[in-house]
């Protein structure tokens, strides 16, 4: 996988890549970054059941959040920061704690968001190799790896808005990396494991099962897969922290929370049927790579829901392969969904979507009016939404199909 | 390839045209950060409310505060009014509710007032003619910043003040992002270390990324 430094062209540009990403890390704050920072920081003192502690402490703690994500962010990230004390300071906890706006003012915030961003630096790189280990093609390898460490979306998704989905999408792209070698039950732990971080990855466990030629191969897929997420959560289903949290939180109940009424309380859900004709095709037709499965599910999970901006980088790795193998008009309908994709949630009335993110530079930009609150003042923007969103729906069905065409 | 080309810029774009674009957008500086919200005060009819102040600043030009009006339900003035310390009225501004949406972070604006730097200043809220059932509420706080004075609902005194700003305006456009900019490079210069560290990284990889490109 790393063989590809041995040219001069990947080095030099992993390490624009890198020189990039560091002048940005410091200076771009979402407060999500410093709330799962300071759930996860209770690791230290040896809380283990993090969900119940937070709804037992919740009076007195100065952020009141619940844990949203799955229990290996919360050791993951505990632990990397037991790890980075040393350099972190002393200082760190205090800023942890701090509820109050004006924590972006307080010194040290550069090297914070600096040093907790360090683990997105490495796995977003990871993922540019694993990506370009997919291809034998050497021009189609330098585009994907070219589009995927210079694509402003991932990059702006990572480094700006700075959610764990960084590492859920990584054990995925591994998953990938590892199907392509034939290693289907290490593949399957990486999605085990990648929805041990955030539940999403399970949404492919049955695409890598189908993958799977053997019986025995297709139950080392449920064991890597089901089976180790199980075992994740396991130790927490007890706790109904956990289960209100996380089970019954976010994207699971997104989901299913809307359809077609046909009555006495039952819904025909969109996307619960659209994946599964999608995975019904995939039964029937063997020739659909898996990369395409991906690609799909993901395009209807999120074209067809209210998403929050992070969630668009569960879908640009397979969209960097696409815009890889495609043709010029492919390319071109990659970067119109993606572009009009991060167009909409800059509408949600949310400082932090837009001018908020620069108020660690001076917390005077989070003072200014949001691009929503602009547009509301011609019409409303909820309708410029609806619009972009319809678009997208239509260029997911598009590029789904434009998918189906190529070949790795 | 194009795309390499174009993600040069994303740092230049990110660090400096951002800041540089949005500070254009800057009409007015508060004094401090919005004190944190809790309960909130209803104004209407023989409910007025009083906040007494000090300016910390020159240019005052407003101020800033969190109103709440669920479902747009105020539709009907509301007077603020400015005092000096002698009670003599300054300014005066109407609010409507039919443009507060709930929870908005309101600037009230007003006339400049050039010379306002330590000097007293109070402001009354009334709505006479509203009913208690759509009035506009003000958001409170019990974390009352020193320049925050006496805060009254009719003539009762309070131990919450309002949750406040002061607004100032600003002569030089260019100076204020310049401002900015010191400010943030201070700041980050304060961290000696860090900031040693960062650049020191930062210029090596720069420094070999031109070498090697001067040498191609």
């Amino acid at each position: 996988m790393f063989h590809i430094l041995k040219e001069p062209f990947y080095i030099n540009l992993l390490l624009l890549a890198i020189l990039f990403r560091l002048l940005v890390m410091p200076f771009y704050f979402h407060p999500d970054i410093k709330t799962f920072n300071f759930q996860s920081h209770f690791l230290k003192s040896g809380v283990i059941n993090i969900y119940t502690y937070l709804s037992d402490n919740k009076e007195k703690l100065p952020l009141k959040e619940d844990f949203a994500y799955f229990p290996l962010t919360y050791f993951f990230l505990g632990f990397y920061q037991i790890i980075a004390s040393p350099i972190l300071g002393s200082e760190f906890q205090t800023w942890l704690t701090d509820a109050s706006v004006s924590s972006v003012e307080r010194i040290g915030v550069f090297r914070y968001l600096f040093i907790l961003k360090l683990p997105y630096l490495i796995l977003d790189l990871l993922i540019a190799f694993l990506l370009a280990g997919l291809f034998k093609d050497a021009q189609t390898r330098k585009k994907v790896f070219t589009f995927w460490l210079f694509n402003p979306f991932s990059f702006v998704t990572v480094y700006l808005f700075s959610n764990v989905d960084i590492f859920p999408v990584f054990l995925i792209v591994l998953s990938l990396y590892l199907a392509s070698k034939k290693r289907i039950f290490l593949s399957a732990i990486a999605l085990g494991l990648g929805a041990g971080f955030k539940a999403f990855p399970l949404l492919l466990a049955p695409f890598l099962y189908l993958e799977a030629k053997t019986k025995k191969q297709k139950i080392f897929t449920i064991l890597g897969s089901a089976v180790l997420f199980a075992l994740i959560i396991g130790p927490f289903i007890t706790s109904s922290s956990f289960r209100q949290s996380t089970l019954t939180s976010g994207l699971t109940t997104r989901i299913i929370s809307y359809g077609v009424d046909i009555g006495f309380g039952e819904l025909l859900l969109p996307s619960v049927v659209l994946l599964s004709l999608l995975f019904l095709w995939r039964m029937l037709n063997v020739n659909i790579e898996l990369w395409k499965n991906y690609l799909i599910s993901f395009l209807l999970v999120l074209t067809l829901i209210h998403f929050h901006i992070h969630w668009l980088l569960w879908v640009i790795p397979f969209m960097a392969i696409l815009y890889a193998v495609g043709n010029k008009n492919d390319q071109i309908l990659v970067l119109s969904f993606l572009i009009l994709s991060f167009a909409i949630p800059l509408l949600y009335s949310d400082k932090f979507m837009s001018v908020g993110l620069i108020s660690v530079i001076d917390p005077l930009y989070a003072s200014l009016p949001t691009p929503a609150s602009a547009v509301s003042r011609i019409y409303k923007p909820e309708v410029l939404q609806s619009v972009l969103h319809s678009i997208i729906v239509a260029l997911g069905i598009i590029l789904s199909w434009r998918s189906l065409t190529k070949k790795i | 390839m194009k795309l390499t080309y174009s993600a040069i810029y994303l740092p230049v774009i990110l660090l400096l045209i951002i800041p540089l674009v949005l500070s254009l957008f800057l009409n007015n500086i508060p004094n401090d950060f919005q004190p944190s919200l809790t309960t909130t005060q209803h104004i209407y009819h023989g409910m007025d409310i009083t906040q007494e102040f000090v300016s910390e600043d020159n240019n005052l030009v407003g101020i800033g505060m969190s109103i709440k009006n669920p479902y747009y339900r105020n539709r009907k003035d509301l007077i603020f009014s400015l005092f000096s310390a002698g009670k003599q009225e300054l300014r005066r501004v109407v609010l409507n509710g039919k443009t507060i949406k709930d929870g908005e972070f309101v600037e009230i604006i007003f006339e400049p007032i050039k010379d306002a730097k330590n000097k007293d200043f109070i402001f009354k809220m009334s709505a006479p003619n509203v009913a208690s059932q759509e009035s506009l509420e003000v958001f409170l706080t019990n974390n009352s910043p020193s320049w925050s004075k006496n805060f009254f609902v009719k003539s009762d005194i309070q131990d919450t003040d309002v949750s406040f700003v002061t607004l100032h305006g600003f002569n030089n456009r260019f100076a204020l992002y310049f401002e900015i900019i010191k400010g943030w490079i201070g700041r980050f210069f304060a961290d000696t270390i860090f900031f040693a560290f960062y650049w020191i990284s930062v210029l090596i990889l720069m420094i070999y990324l031109v070498v090697k490109s001067f040498f191609r």
